[in-house]
C-alpha cells in the first residue's frame, strides 16, 4: 500500500451499528445525487406500476435504460476505426442518398428494417465524429459563405454545434430500439438552425459505415416546441416527434400525426431529452472542440509529493518558503515565452535533490521521464530525461548548511537538538499546491535546458499538462483548460538552429580528447560563441545519461570563445579533474553554443560529438 | 418518519410523500447498499439498486395496514435484501442458501459470533479514531477511502477546494495511521 493509501475494507459488510454510525455521521450522497436518484426512483416506480404483474421489465434489449459513461471506454476504440464514409452531397438539402427514409424523401422503411438498422454498427461515441473531416464538412453547409442550404438569414459563420441527441424508435405504444444516429444540433444565438446527423447504421446497405446527412430538418419546429417545456424525441416509421411530460405529443417532422399512446416516462432516456438549455451545451465552435463540455478527465492527475524510503519515519516539517521569481510563472504565456522545449513523456518516478551551498540548500523535486516526443525535435523517443521542479524535501542539515551550529547574534544560543534529532528532521518546502505529477501518467512538460543536459520546469506545476487522450489538460487556480499539442507548440518559438556547426571528437583517451569545431554555411545568426564548459554523457541502453562529476573544491571559471566562421577550430579537453577516467563505453561530449546579439538577447543550443572509449 | 406520517403524506400527494421519504432515507439506504456491494459493484449499479429499493417501497407499501413506528426498519430491511440479492448474483450463479436473512443469523456458530464481535469492536474503534480527527478531515477520510470519491466530489460535499482536499487527505491519513498504530490496529 502506498504511504497515502488507507484500506478501509474492514468497514465492508458490517453490522447494523456500524452502518448506522456511518449513515448518521457522514453524508453518503451529494444534493445533486439525491435529486438525480429520486427522479430515477420515481421513473422506476411508475414503470413498475404500469406493468400488470408488478415485476419490473426492461425494454427491448439495446435500449439504454440508465445512462452510463461508456464513451470513455470506447473513445480509443472508435478513434481507431477506419472511416470510409460516403461523400456528402452539397446543395440545400444534403440528404444522404442511400439512407432511404420517407422523412428525407426516400422510400418508407418498415419497422423491421429500422430495428435491424439500429443494430448494424457498434456504438460510436459522438466525440469521434467531432474530429472527422466529413462531419466537419457537413457543418460547413451552415457556416460557409455560399449559404448552400439557403437558410433564411444565412450564412451563419459563427454557428456552433451542440451536444447531440439520439432518438428512440417507437412502434405503436412501445419503445423498440434506440436509433444508431447522432443528431448534432447546429445552433446560433440560442436557436436551432438545423442538424448534422451521423449515422452509425446504413439501412438497406451491405457495407456498414457511418453516413452523414441533415439540413434544416425540424429545427424551426423544435425552436417552437421547446418554448413550451422539456420534450423527449422519438421516431416512428412516419417521422420524428417530441413528447412532453404531460404526454402531449408534438409532430416535428413526419408524414402523419402520431396516433399511439406512448408516455413520456417510456420515452425519456436523457440522451433524447431536449430542454431549454440543450441549445447552449456547445461541443464544437470556431474550429475547435469545446473539450470542457466533452471530456471529464480524472480529478487527481497530481498527487501530494510522495515520501521516499529515506524520508519514512522522519520528522517532517512543512513550510512555505518565499521565493522571488523573474515572472509570474502561473501565466501560460510567460511559461511559453521562457521555455526551450515541450517534452511529452511518461513519469517513471519522483525523487528529491538538494542544491547545497555553505549557507544552506534548496530542495528540488526530480521527475524522471521516458520521452515519447518533444516539440523542438531534439530528443528521441524512449530517451530518459530528468526534469527538476523547485520544492520538495530537504534534510535539516542540507537546508541550514554551516549555520546549523552557529550561536550568538541572531542565532542566540543555537539549536537545542541532539545529533539524532537533527538527522531525523527534514523540511518539506511546499510551492503552490506542493503536488507532483503521478508516476505512470503521461504529461507535457514545458522545460528549459540545464547546462548538464537535464531540464528545469519553469512553470512549476502550471507548466505540466496532463495528457488525456488527444488533449493536454492544464490545472491552475481557474480550474482546467484544454489544449492540443499544436496549440501549445504554436505558442512557443522552438527552432532548431541552422548555424552550420559540426563537432567531431579526435584523439580520444579515457582522460580527454580533441574537440574539433567546423563552422560552414548556416543562416540567421549574429555572432557565434561557444561556452567553455562541457558535459559528458554515456549511452546506457537507449538513453544518454550524465556521467557523475567529482566534487570540486572551488567554483570553475569557464571562458567563452568566439567561433570563427567558415573555419575549423579545436579545443583540447581534459576531463579527468571533473569526471575521473572514463570506463569503456559509448559517450558524447556536449558543448553549448550561443547566437549572441547582446548580453540580454541570445539563443543557445547544445551540440554534441559522439566518441568511444 | 413514522409509518403513520408516511401514510398521511401519501393521502395528500404520493409524489411529494415519495420525495420526502427519499430525502429522509436515501443516505441510509445508500450506506446499507454500498456497504454490501462496495467490493463487487460499480457506482452505477449501487445507485440503481438504491433506486430499486425505493421503487419497491413505493410500489409495495400497504397503506391499509395500520402499523406505526419508525419506517426506517422497513426500508432498511428491503435495502439489505436487495443488496444481498445483487451481491449473490454478482459473486455466484449457483444456487446457494441465503446466509443474509435474519433467520440465518441465529444459526451462526459460537466461534463465528466471537470473531464477528471482535471485528465489530475493531470497526467501532476505527470509526471512533476517524471521528477523532475532527471535521472536515474525518469526512474527507470516509469519502475518499471508504466511498472512493474524487477530490472534486468531496469538495462539493465538505465545501473546500479540491486542492485543499488533496493536501488535507494526505495529512489526515498520516495522522490516522499514527493513531491506529498507538491503538495497535493494522489495516
Amino acid at each position: 500500500m502506498k504511504k497515502d493509501e488507507l484500506d478501509l475494507d474492514i468497514l465492508e459488510n458490517a453490522d447494523t451499528k456500524t452502518i448506522e454510525t456511518l449513515s448518521e455521521n457522514y453524508k453518503s450522497l451529494s444534493d445533486s445525487d439525491v435529486s438525480r436518484l429520486f427522479a430515477r426512483s420515481e421513473k422506476l416506480f411508475k414503470n413498475r406500476a404500469a406493468e400488470s404483474d408488478g415485476e419490473y421489465s426492461s425494454t427491448v434489449s439495446g435500449v439504454e435504460v440508465y445512462r452510463r459513461p461508456v464513451w470513455k471506454k470506447l473513445l480509443a476504440t472508435a478513434a481507431s476505426l477506419v472511416l470510409i464514409g460516403s461523400a456528402v452531397t452539397g446543395g440545400a438539402l444534403f440528404y444522404k442518398n442511400n439512407f432511404k427514409d420517407k422523412r428525407y424523401g426516400g422510400d418508407t422503411l418498415t419497422i423491421e428494417e429500422m430495428i435491424a438498422s439500429a443494430g448494424e454498427m457498434p456504438y460510436i461515441p459522438y466525440e469521434f465524429f467531432l474530429e472527422n473531416k466529413k462531419f466537419l464538412m457537413t457543418i460547413d453547409n451552415f457556416t460557409s459563405e455560399g449559404n448552400p442550404l439557403q437558410l433564411s438569414g444565412g450564412p451563419y459563420p459563427d454557428a456552433a454545434v451542440a451536444k447531440p441527441f439520439r432518438s428512440l424508435l417507437v412502434d405503436g405504444d412501445s419503445v423498440v430500439a434506440t436509433l444508431q444516429n447522432w443528431m448534432f444540433p447546429v445552433v446560433y444565438d440560442g436557436k436551432y438552425l438545423g442538424f448534422a446527423n451521423c449515422g452509425m447504421s446504413r439501412a438497406g446497405s451491405d457495407s456498414p459505415e457511418p453516413s452523414y446527412w441533415g439540413g434544416q430538418m425540424f429545427a424551426p419546429q423544435l425552436n417552437e416546441a421547446v418554448q413550451k417545456g422539456d420534450l423527449a424525441l422519438f421516431t416512428t416509421v412516419d417521422g420524428t416527434y417530441g413528447i412532453y411530460e404531460d404526454n402531449t405529443v408534438v409532430t416535428l417532422l413526419a408524414g402523419a400525426p402520431y396516433s399511439g399512446n406512448i408516455t413520456f416516462e417510456q420515452v425519456d432516456q436523457e440522451y433524447n431529452l431536449v430542454t431549454a438549455d440543450s441549445v447552449n451545451n456547445i461541443v464544437y465552435q470556431n474550429g475547435s472542440i469545446v473539450w470542457e463540455n466533452v471530456l471529464s478527465p480524472p480529478d487527481d492527475f497530481f498527487e501530494e509529493a510522495p515520501l521516499t524510503d529515506e524520508l519514512r519515519g522522519k520528522n517532517i516539517i512543512d513550510m512555505t518558503p518565499i521565493y522571488e521569481f523573474a515572472y509570474d510563472y502561473s501565466v501560460l504565456d510567460n511559461i511559453t515565452a521562457n521555455a526551450d522545449n515541450i517534452i511529452i513523456g511518461r513519469v517513471n518516478g519522483i525523487s528529491y535533490k538538494a542544491l547545497t551551498y555553505e549557507s544552506g540548500g534548496t530542495p528540488y523535486t526530480q521527475i524522471d521521464v521516458t520521452v515519447s516526443e518533444d516539440a523542438a525535435g531534439k530528443l528521441q523517443s524512449g530517451e530518459k530525461v530528468s526534469i527538476y521542479m523547485l520544492g520538495g524535501y530537504i534534510s535539516m542539515r542540507d537546508r541550514t548548511g554551516d549555520t546549523l551550529y552557529k550561536t550568538g547574534g541572531k542565532y542566540g544560543d543555537g539549536i537545542s537538538m541532539t545529533e539524532e534529532e537533527i538527522d531525523n528532521t527534514y523540511y518539506h518546502e511546499i510551492i503552490d499546491s506542493g503536488e507532483v505529477p503521478i508516476a505512470g501518467n503521461e504529461y507535457a512538460f514545458f522545460v528549459t535546458n540545464n547546462e548538464d543536459g537535464t531540464y528545469s520546469a519553469p512553470g512549476h506545476e502550471y507548466g505540466i499538462l496532463y495528457k488525456y487522450d488527444k488533449v493536454y489538460v492544464r490545472r491552475d487556480s481557474n480550474g482546467l483548460s484544454y489544449f492540443t499539442l499544436d496549440q501549445l507548440t504554436g505558442k512557443c518559438n522552438f527552432t532548431q538552429h541552422d548555424w552550420g556547426i559540426a563537432l567531431t571528437a579526435e584523439n580520444v583517451t579515457s582522460s580527454g580528447l580533441t574537440l574539433k569545431c567546423t563552422q560552414s554555411g548556416g543562416k540567421d545568426f549574429s555572432e557565434l560563441k561557444a561556452h567553455g564548459n562541457f558535459v559528458i554523457q554515456q549511452l546506457i541502453g537507449s538513453s544518454w545519461v550524465n556521467v557523475n562529476e567529482l566534487p570540486q573544491t572551488a567554483e570553475v571559471n569557464w571562458v567563452t570563445d568566439t567561433v570563427p566562421l567558415n573555419d575549423t577550430t579545436s579545443w583540447e579537453i581534459d576531463w579527468e579533474w571533473l569526471y575521473g577516467k572514463l570506463t569503456e563505453g559509448r559517450y558524447r561530449i556536449g558543448k553549448e553554443f550561443l547566437d549572441f546579439r547582446s548580453p540580454e538577447d541570445f539563443d543557445t543550443e547544445m551540440i554534441y560529438a559522439e566518441f568511444t572509449v | 418518519m413514522t409509518h403513520k406520517e408516511f401514510r398521511s403524506k401519501l393521502k395528500i400527494s404520493s409524489e411529494k410523500a415519495h420525495k420526502e421519504l427519499f430525502e429522509a432515507y436515501c443516505g441510509y439506504v445508500y450506506t446499507i447498499v454500498f456497504n454490501r456491494l462496495r467490493s463487487c459493484a460499480s457506482r452505477e449499479d449501487i445507485e440503481e439498486c438504491v433506486c430499486d429499493v425505493f421503487a419497491d417501497v413505493y410500489c409495495y407499501y400497504d397503506t391499509e395496514k395500520e402499523i406505526d413506528g419508525d419506517i426506517s426498519g422497513f426500508i432498511g430491511t428491503i435495502a439489505r435484501r436487495k443488496a444481498a440479492a445483487l451481491y449473490k448474483s454478482r459473486i455466484s450463479s449457483a444456487e446457494t442458501v441465503s446466509i443474509d436473512d435474519e433467520l440465518s443469523e441465529q444459526l451462526s456458530s459460537e466461534q463465528d459470533v466471537e470473531s464477528e464481535t471482535a471485528l465489530n469492536e475493531q470497526r467501532r474503534v476505527i470509526l471512533s479514531l476517524i471521528a477523532g480527527l475532527g471535521e472536515p478531515d474525518s469526512s474527507i477520510i470516509i469519502q475518499k477511502y471508504y466511498y472512493g470519491r474524487s477530490a472534486r466530489e468531496i469538495a462539493d460535499i465538505v465545501g473546500l477546494t479540491p486542492e485543499n482536499i488533496r493536501v488535507r487527505s494526505g495529512r489526515a491519513v498520516r495522522k490516522l495511521k499514527e493513531m491506529l498504530e498507538k491503538a495497535d490496529i493494522s489495516l
